[in-house]
């Protein structure tokens, strides 16, 4: 018997909709209309569309998300064009270069202006982290060598002996 | 984070990526980290690289390196694959 295979069953309805019906969507969610996500299910199943409102959240964060991400090409492709007129002897694989670096620092914006700061101070709280982490590991190195060196200090090795171990311990054979 | 927590870690930056409708240009691992944090993932780019490199490998090959030859690893950048929309898109209806 043939295993059965899981059937991959067509995407959101929403998403496939044509753009102009997904703007009407965003539109009753956003600004004068400011409908709640239960108004809105309960409108579009009056048009036969039958979606959940866990559905309706997902597709809002999708599309202004996929707002952005074309506004920040559209910007890319305005630059890119102009540098193209600036600068013609640049080939296309430095101009896509360039775009790309327009475009992942354009990407890079975010409505909210806090969720910005917010992922910079975590960056900076993971790297003073990891420097303590260096911190740490060095000094338990150096502890771990001033106990082996007193290990050996103390020990009844002769000098020479007691030189070449030190040595060791201190990476200077 | 728990094995839950790295799946959902996952198909969020599927759903970030898939956001991303440009044929051309991809998204660094920078911009998937403040994109992330509505979905309630807050990373540093060096995790979220872990997880694309992870996405990217075999079996799933989700997402793809774009490759914009010449770049440092600083600003390598990805795209979904159609594996990775095909995975969501599954997900999507099982939920």
């Amino acid at each position: 018997m043939k295993p059965q295979q899981r059937k991959t069953r067509p995407d959101s309805p929403l998403r496939n909709l044509p753009e102009d019906r997904q703007a009407a969507i965003i539109a009753m969610m956003e600004g004068p209309q400011n409908k709640s996500f239960a108004e809105i299910k309960k409108h579009l199943a009056s048009d036969g569309l039958r979606v959940s409102e866990n559905a309706l959240s997902e597709f809002r964060s999708w599309y202004l998300l996929r707002r952005q991400f074309k506004e920040a090409e559209q910007s890319t492709d305005t630059l890119v064009e102009l540098l193209k007129l600036d600068m013609p002897e640049l080939s296309e694989e430095k101009l896509f270069r360039y775009g790309q670096l327009i475009f992942s620092q354009m990407a890079l914006k975010t409505q909210d202006p806090a969720v910005w700061t917010e992922t910079q101070k975590l960056n900076l709280k993971k790297e003073e982290q990891r420097l303590q982490e260096r911190r740490i590991a060095i000094l338990e190195k150096k502890a771990a060598q001033a106990d082996a060196a007193r290990d050996v200090a103390t020990s009844k090795l002769t000098p020479e002996e007691k030189e070449q171990r030190m040595k060791s311990i201190f990476g200077l054979s | 984070m728990t094995a839950t927590e790295i799946k959902l870690l996952r198909e969020s930056i599927l759903r970030v990526l898939d956001a991303n409708s440009s044929i051309r240009f991809g998204l660094s691992a920078q911009a998937l980290c403040v994109h992330l944090v509505p979905f309630g993932f807050r990373i540093v780019a060096p995790e979220a690289e872990r997880q694309l490199d992870y996405l990217s490998g075999a079996p799933l090959e989700h997402v793809a390196i774009i490759d914009a030859g010449g770049f440092s690893p600083e600003v390598r950048t990805w795209k979904i694959t159609t594996r990775g929309r095909n995975f969501l898109a599954q997900l999507g209806n099982e939920q």
